[in-house]
Parts: structure tokens; sequence; C-alpha cells
């Protein structure tokens, strides 16, 4: 398949000299792309992606060395050979100097590129193999869906296969973005309850007047509205398992009777005077500091420690830094089946990036970035490039700690990020994922209405200035 | 460099490069065909006849030095 094969990019102005390179090169399975000249080929480096440029010293519209200089600077990391009839100490020094991976005189000696082609090849090979070997073994460190080989994710693996089976509340702490739902769905999965029902409540999602009728469902006539007798979440869930995230949001007029539920299994719907059994394990999760907030008032203390009898705290991916490569090799992984594009590794300095990021946004910024960057790369291996750029996307990069800003605050900053991003971009992005508004907006690490105000801005920037009427 | 002098550098190039083209196809070609095909024989003259104008290319005077008879 020519998307697997490395790309090599030619740029000579003599025809016969960019025939002689393609014919050689596609016989050691290159996928050869001819320039005629060095301006127009500078432009399009940044769309082709090769893995090796091969470059005439002495063209008309532009010196080999210049085009050189260029392409580092678009990519500093791909290989680029000069190549001259009229070798100098000079040139070949400057072409060193400015990182070339080799300068070749001409006539060529075939035995001298196809070495270097060679080379080239197998590095690319070499990362393949580390990536797969990195992809292989994330499967065999995954657990439940999580992928962790540091110390703490494995005890957390010990902890759930060793409680699961008989715990009944849970509390999960951890900062946003490490995967707190997935180990409330682990502790469902691992547990004796693993085919009954597992229901997800956000706490931060239901408006405040409506919790109780949420959890406990409420009788016909309860209130004005409720035109239907409806059953909550906790009867819903009999023999299974409710998930509360968010648990910290929940307001203090509902804890009372969340704490009744949880104790004995008694809830009463809206309404009515009778209670009702119900055989519920729960699972909270939040990214407060519950202990604090129960100190402070703003948390029922009872409630806390009944639900906090079994606490596990999820450290967040920049104490676990080593889990990082193998949680990219994995992103990448399902990112490339899931858009169907030929990706197959990492450049070591884009993966240096990713290994020193802070990661206020944990996992799941991290597997957004690498998403992003994903779709950004044109080539067969992720670069330092769609990493930066993909990472300059990413709101948790630019606002800093979780937490922080408030929700308004956060859509404004949102706004005037995506005011830098350019609208190719945004295009592209829309095109790659079929205009899916909700896709691109998770790629964009954005929100779906700022990903339409944003789209509506555009249009009227487009439109030009409103004309009054005359 | 003088304008003669930067014109006959220039021809020097494209000369070069052209004979380049002949011998680097010839060469592939000698490379790929079975040691044992007729063609070859006339493959090599024509690289011989490229390795020798490139010889003789390079034994032209630089610019600045004048042709000897």
């Amino acid at each position: 398949m020519s998307e697997n094969r490395p790309t090599l990019l030619a740029i000579d102005d003599e025809p016969g000299m960019l025939a002689l390179v393609e014919r050689f090169a596609r016989g050691l399975n290159f996928n050869v792309i001819c320039h005629p000249e060095g301006r127009g080929a500078i432009e399009h480096v940044s769309q082709l992606h090769p893995d090796v440029v091969l470059v005439d010293l002495q063209m008309p519209d532009v010196n080999g060395l210049d085009v050189l200089k260029a392409i580092r600077e678009v990519d500093p990391h791909c290989n680029v050979v000069l190549m001259t009839g009229h070798a100098s100490v000079d040139s070949a020094i400057e072409a060193v100097r400015l990182g070339a991976l080799d300068y070749l005189t001409k006539p060529l000696d075939f035995d001298r590129l196809r070495d270097l082609l060679t080379t080239v090849e197998k590095g690319i090979e070499r990362r393949e193999a580390l990536m797969k070997i990195d992809a292989d073994v994330a499967h065999q460190f995954e657990f439940q869906g999580m992928i962790g080989r540091s110390a703490a994710m494995q005890d957390l693996f010990d902890s759930i296969r060793r409680l699961a089976p008989h715990v009944r509340t849970v509390l999960i702490t951890g900062e946003t973005g490490t995967g707190k739902e997935l180990v409330a769905r682990a502790f469902h999965k691992v547990g004796p309850r693993r085919d009954r029902r597992f229901l997800t409540v956000n706490c931060s999602a239901v408006v405040d007047t409506l919790f109780e009728s949420e959890l406990f469902g409420h009788q016909r006539g309860a209130f004005t509205g409720a035109t239907e007798t409806k059953i909550g979440v906790f009867e819903h869930a009999d023999g299974g398992t409710l998930f509360l995230d968010e648990v910290g949001e929940l307001p203090m007029s509902v804890q009372p009777k969340l704490l009744r539920a949880v104790e004995y299994g008694e809830v009463q719907r809206v309404g009515s005077l009778e209670s009702k059994h119900v055989d519920v394990h729960v699972i909270g999760a939040t990214n407060r500091d519950l202990r604090a907030a129960a100190a402070g008032g703003q948390f029922r203390s009872d409630l806390y420690y009944r639900l906090g009898i079994m606490e596990i705290h999820l450290a967040p991916l920049r104490d676990r830094r080593e889990d990082i490569p193998l949680l990219t090799a994995a992103f990448i992984r399902d990112a490339a089946k899931r858009l169907n594009r030929p990706l197959s590794g990492i450049s070591i300095p884009a993966e240096r990036l990713l290994q020193q990021a802070p990661w206020d946004g944990n996992i799941r910024e991290l597997r957004n970035v690498v998403e992003r960057a994903c779709l950004l790369c044109e080539g067969r291996m992720l670069s330092e490039r769609e990493i930066t750029a993909a990472m300059k996307t990413s709101p948790r990069m630019v606002f800093g700690p979780s937490g922080s800003e408030t929700g308004a605050e956060r859509a404004e900053l949102e706004g005037d990020l995506l005011s830098t991003v350019q609208r190719t971009q945004i295009d592209r992005i829309l095109k790659r994922v079929g205009g899916n508004k909700t896709q691109a907006a998770r790629l964009l690490g954005i929100s779906r209405r700022s990903l339409y105000r944003w789209i509506d801005r555009l249009d009227r920037v487009e439109a030009g200035p409103s004309r009054s009427e005359d | 460099m003088t304008e003669p002098g930067a014109a006959l550098g220039k021809w020097r190039h494209d000369m070069k490069n052209q004979l380049g083209i002949i011998l680097g196809f010839a060469e592939l070609l000698l490379q790929e065909l079975d040691p044992a095909d007729a063609r070859r024989a006339d493959i090599q003259e024509i690289h011989s006849a490229a390795k020798r104008a490139m010889e003789l290319l390079a034994s032209l005077p630089s610019s600045g030095e004048s042709a000897k008879p």
C-alpha cells in the first residue's frame, strides 16, 4: 500500500534528474514526489510530510541550502540530503551545520544513496516497532479499559480486584480527567453485580429543584408539572450499581435522604408517604476535597464518612509519567483505527513533549491532544509539529490548572483561543469527521456550543461588515 | 567571475547534469539486466561514452584559464 511506504521528496530543476531519482527510489519501495523548483517545494513540504528530502544545491529560483533551512524550520526532524555537481568544502560544512543528513555529489553514487535511503527506512521501522511494543505492553497492562504499569496504577488495579467483590459503597477522588468513571465501572464489572444495571447520574448537571425527584422519583401530582408517577434512579438501579459523578455538587437539602438510601436502602418518592426498600451499590466520585468540605460545613460529614468508608484516590498523570508512552501508543492506535489513518508511530521529540507537559486535564487531556494531533497529521509519524499545534488548542494547556475559572470565563477564554485558530483548520477537522459537529468539538477540546459560536462568528466575518440600508 | 566565465560555469553545470542523467539511467539498466542479456553490451557502450564525456568535461580549462591548443 503506497500509504505505508516511506516518502521521498526530490527537488531539482532538471527533469531528467528527477526522473532518475524517482526510478531509483521507487525500486527501493519509496513513495516519490518530485518538485521542479525549490520555492514551491518549501510551500508544500508541510503538507507532503516527506520522510526524506533530496534537494539540488544549485537551482535558479532558490539555493538548496535555503531549502534545507526552510524545511528544518517546518519539520526539524525531516531528513534532508543535498546533491550537487560542484561540491565545495564550504557548502558541505554549511550543509552539515544546518543539519543535512548527507551531501552527495553528482553523478549520483547509487550505492551511497541506497545506504542512505535504507538508513531512513530502518529508522522509521524502528520507531514503528517501538510504538507497536508500547501498544502491546499497554494491552498487557490494561485493566477494565484503564492502562498503567506505574506502581500507583498497579496498586489501584489490585485494590479493585480485592475489594470489588465485597464493598457496597466507594468514594473515588481525583482530579478531573483521571478516569474516575472508568474506576467506578471497573468496580461494577469485577464485582458480583456485573450482569446488573450500572446507572450514572452527573450531579453537577441536575437542576437543584429536581434532584430529589431524579434520585428517588415522584408521585403523580406531587408538584406542578408532575403529571405522571416517575421512579427515580435508585429504584431503577435496584439490584445494581449507581454511580454518582460529581457527588460533591449534591445540594445540602438532598444529602440526608441520600444518606438514608445508602445506609438503610430506604427511598421515598416525592409526594409519597411510603418508603421503598432498594438494594443499590453506590459509588460516588468527586474532584473536590470532600473531607475539607465536610469539615467546613459545605458537605454533610455523616454522608461523607458513609460514602468514604472505602476511599480510592486516583493519582494525577503528572505523578505517573511512566504511563504516558503506553497511553500515547494506545490512543494513537485507537485514533488511527477510528479515523482510518495510516498512523504507526510518534517521533522521539514529539514523545518527549508529551512526556514533559503538565497535563492538568490528566488522561482526558492527553487523549484529546493525541487525537487532535492524529487528525492534523498527514504522514505516518506524529511529529513535534502536530503535537505542538494540538497542545496549543488544548484549553487546559492555555487556561492553567483545573477549576481556576468560572464557566463564563472559560467560555470567553475558549472564544479567544479559537479566534487564533485558522478557519482552515476548523474546516479540515469538520471535513474529516463528515461534518459531525459533536465529534469536531470534542477533537478541538471545546464544547459544541463554542464550536457553533465560532462558526457563526466566522460566517459573520466572512460576510464582511454589515451594510446599512440607504 | 567575468560574464563569459559565468556563462561557461553554467554550461559546465548543465552539461554535467545531462551526462549524469545518461550515466545514471545506464547504470540502473546495467544493474537490472540479466548478465546474459544481449543489450548489455550496447548499454555498456552508452555508459562508457558518457563517462568519457564526463572526463573530457572535467579536463576543460576552468574560467579564467586560457584554453591551450
